[in-house]
């Protein structure tokens, strides 16, 4: 599992500051803390959808920031697999289409992600004709996933994905990300304020409060409780 | 909202409250002018200004055509000076009109942008390929395009020029076209010629060759009620106002001796 | 076609021509002042907003007057034109096709700006995520998204160019067959006696295409919806 560190500082207008610094070396690792944060925007950060004022950025032997050195690699370079609160589907385009999108655009990585499995794990094999505007919450959901990981990702990134979701549906898409987890073993940074959530899904936390790490370890050490 | 109410509504009331105020303003002569005259009229306002303060002129140039349309439909103009002596008759005929006098006269003159090393010298030039565009005011109701038909018919050059015609809205837009280069030559009133710095005069159309290029000045039947359109009217008609026509390249007709009581 | 006698005819054509050209040719910079306008936060917006809009308050003879000062054989455009490929654009239909495009591009840029607006950035950011670089973004999800916003652009710009009088005379002349499109005959056809009636049945065509062009752009926008909007 590549080494992911993180150390950045970025000054928001209005007031907020985002001043963090972790590593993880864990296969899925959650960010875990109340609403506003920071979490998303360390989020976008990894991803490259927002250059912090100063920092570094790096993935095993890969560099995607460095500002001292103005290294700054564009999103689409990175091969960062993001699942947005909202889905974001492609409204124009079918599930399929939507699916297809990253994974005809995934660079290099001989990627073990079969397009074929991945419909299977997600149970999206009937939805594929549909536009997205025809689909429930949940459905969107497993479809916004299943698109993140066709784009053959080095990093998973997962904002808030159950936050749009009822409790009963809750459930069912966590065990559809368990089953994703296991079957690919992607490195993911999981955004949740819910404890529940991350001791299912999470190795390794870190905890992020007012723009600052507050704490990392196990979901046990720092959540307690039991899973 | 009620903002906006409130202020359309004062200025509603302060535009009615103006009104009367309105009505002590200075008389007011409105006159539709040929636009060949512009450069002269202007000046003779400024003049008549000086003479008489209390007096407002309004004037309107365009083509003789257009402005002729206007009165026919109603248009509440006091004084017309015409371009050409057709639009003259069909207002008389539409009893639009209370006193004329032809008051002057212009000449047809062939033009090149300045400098141009085409050779035209005369009206049989223009028939030639190395004139690709002729500048000509719209040739079936401009009255500077009609003479230069006449001419360009009579001398049997029509044919071949008809197609190289521009069809300008009017005699100053021929003009432009020359001056900017877009047309190779032009036939303009030798009064716009002189006009301007950006064009030279190639050649002269003879008069003969048109019908008389005459422009009637007409007191319309709105102006006949207005002392101080037809004083205006008489104004134009005065040497003062000759001398002016005259700087500015007119020819003034003569007015007719006044006929010995029967 | 006894509808229209030939000058008429040649006048409808040639406005189809014109506008056509009109609108092609503006479409790709109108698309993309229209982005520009959309997205940027830049302090010099309001630049190019006022330069675009010109047209829209200018008469449109001033905008003819100008342009005719630039692209005639004299003015600086039209030298370049005449020493780099030979030709001259004004009174010709092109020049007529310029006047069109300048004067309706303000609308345009409008309608496309608008619709650029209305699509959700973090969709264009999604995109990036996924892979897609700046252009593939822009060409396939946000130009996609905004299409019929673009084509209401371009049927307002078409119809807008059909209408051109001030600003074409200027630049093109009145030339039948050439420069002469339906506003102007219908000009020449006034100014003359007798002309009423040519007068009257180009006012019904232009009434009868302005009406077409709608129609179709209301089709089109219904089609483009019912595949919309997530």
């Amino acid at each position: 599992m590549n080494r992911l560190s993180f150390h950045c500082r970025h000054q928001f207008p209005g007031g907020f500051a985002i001043d963090a610094q972790f590593e993880t070396a864990a296969q899925v690792t959650a960010l875990f803390g109340p609403s506003g944060a920071g979490k998303t925007s360390i989020l976008y950060m990894l991803a490259g959808l927002l250059r912090p004022d100063h920092g570094t950025i790096q993935l095993g032997d890969a560099t995607w920031l460095d500002t001292p050195r103005a290294v700054c690699i564009k999103p689409q370079a990175r091969h960062v697999g993001f699942v947005f609160q909202d889905h974001l589907l492609f409204p124009h385009l079918t599930v399929g289409r939507n699916l297809h999108y990253g994974h005809r655009r995934r660079r290099g990585s001989p990627s073990a992600i079969e397009p074929q499995r991945v419909i299977e794990v997600l149970e999206l094999a009937d939805l594929l004709g549909r536009y997205p505007r025809n689909l429930s919450g949940g459905e969107k959901q497993r479809v916004a996933l299943a698109r993140a990981l066709l784009s053959g990702p080095e990093l998973l990134l997962l904002d808030e994905p159950l936050a749009a979701l009822d409790m009963a549906l809750k459930q069912r898409i966590v065990s559809y990300c368990q089953r994703v987890l296991d079957e690919w073993r992607v490195p993911t940074i999981y955004v949740s304020h819910q404890a529940d959530e991350v001791r299912q899904l999470a190795e390794h936390v870190i905890t992020i409060e007012d723009g600052r790490v507050r704490g990392c370890g196990t979901p046990k050490e720092l959540l307690g409780g039991s899973p | 909202m009620i903002r906006i109410a409130a202020g359309i509504a004062c200025m509603l009331i302060a535009s009615a409250l103006s009104a009367p105020a309105r009505a002590q303003q200075p008389a007011t002569v409105l006159v539709f002018c040929a636009v060949s005259t512009t450069d002269a009229i202007e000046e003779i306002r400024r003049a008549y200004r000086r003479l008489h303060p209390e007096v407002e002129l309004r004037t309107s140039y365009a083509a003789s055509s257009r402005l002729a349309r206007q009165i026919e439909s109603g248009a509440r103009a006091d004084i017309f000076l015409s371009a050409s002596q057709a639009w003259e008759i069909y207002l008389v005929e539409h009893g639009d009109v209370a006193r004329q006098r032809d008051l002057l006269s212009n000449q047809l003159v062939i033009i090149v942008p300045k400098g141009s090393n085409r050779a035209v010298n005369g009206p049989q030039d223009l028939a030639s390929d190395a004139v690709r565009r002729v500048a000509l005011a719209d040739t079936s109701s401009v009255p500077a395009g009609i003479y230069a038909r006449q001419a360009l018919e009579k001398l049997g050059l029509w044919s071949k020029v008809r197609g190289k015609a521009t069809g300008a809205a009017g005699v100053r837009q021929a003009l432009r076209f020359v001056e900017t280069g877009a047309a190779d030559a032009g036939i303009v009133y030798s009064t716009d010629a002189a006009a301007s710095q950006q064009v030279d005069v190639a050649g002269r159309i003879d008069a003969s060759l048109s019908e008389a290029i005459v422009y009637p000045l007409l007191l319309l039947e709105h102006g006949a009620k207005n002392p101080a359109a037809v004083a205006f009217y008489d104004f134009l008609g005065s040497p003062d106002a000759s001398a002016v026509f005259r700087r500015h390249g007119f020819l003034v007709v003569r007015p007719p001796s006044p006929k010995p009581p029967e | 076609m006894n509808f229209l006698n030939y000058d008429e005819w040649l006048a409808v054509r040639l406005s189809l021509r014109v506008a056509l050209l009109a609108v092609a040719a503006s479409l790709p910079l109108a698309v993309g002042v229209g982005y520009v306008l959309a997205r940027s936060r830049s302090r010099f917006k309001w630049l190019i907003e006022v330069l675009v809009n010109m047209p829209l308050v200018l008469p449109p003879v001033v905008t003819g007057y100008l342009l005719l000062r630039l692209f005639a054989p004299r003015g600086p455009v039209g030298q370049l034109l005449e020493s780099w490929l030979g030709i001259s654009i004004v009174l010709t239909w092109w020049g007529a096709a310029l006047a069109a495009a300048v004067v309706s591009f303000p609308l345009m840029v409008r309608a496309i700006r608008l619709a650029f607006q209305a699509v959700d950035p973090r969709l264009e950011m999604a995109a990036r995520g996924l892979g897609a670089g700046w252009f593939d973004t822009f060409w396939t999800v946000t130009l996609p998204l905004a299409r019929s916003g673009v084509l209401a652009g371009c049927v307002l710009a078409f119809a807008r160019s059909l209408g051109e009088f001030g600003a074409t005379i200027m630049v093109a002349g009145n030339i039948v067959g050439e420069t002469q499109t339906i506003p102007l005959a219908i000009f020449s056809y006034s100014n003359r006696p007798g002309g009423q009636s040519g007068v009257v049945r180009l006012v019904i065509l232009s009434i009868v295409l302005a009406a077409f062009a709608l129609l179709a752009s209301e089709w089109l926008e219904r089609r483009h919806s019912q595949r919309e909007s997530a």
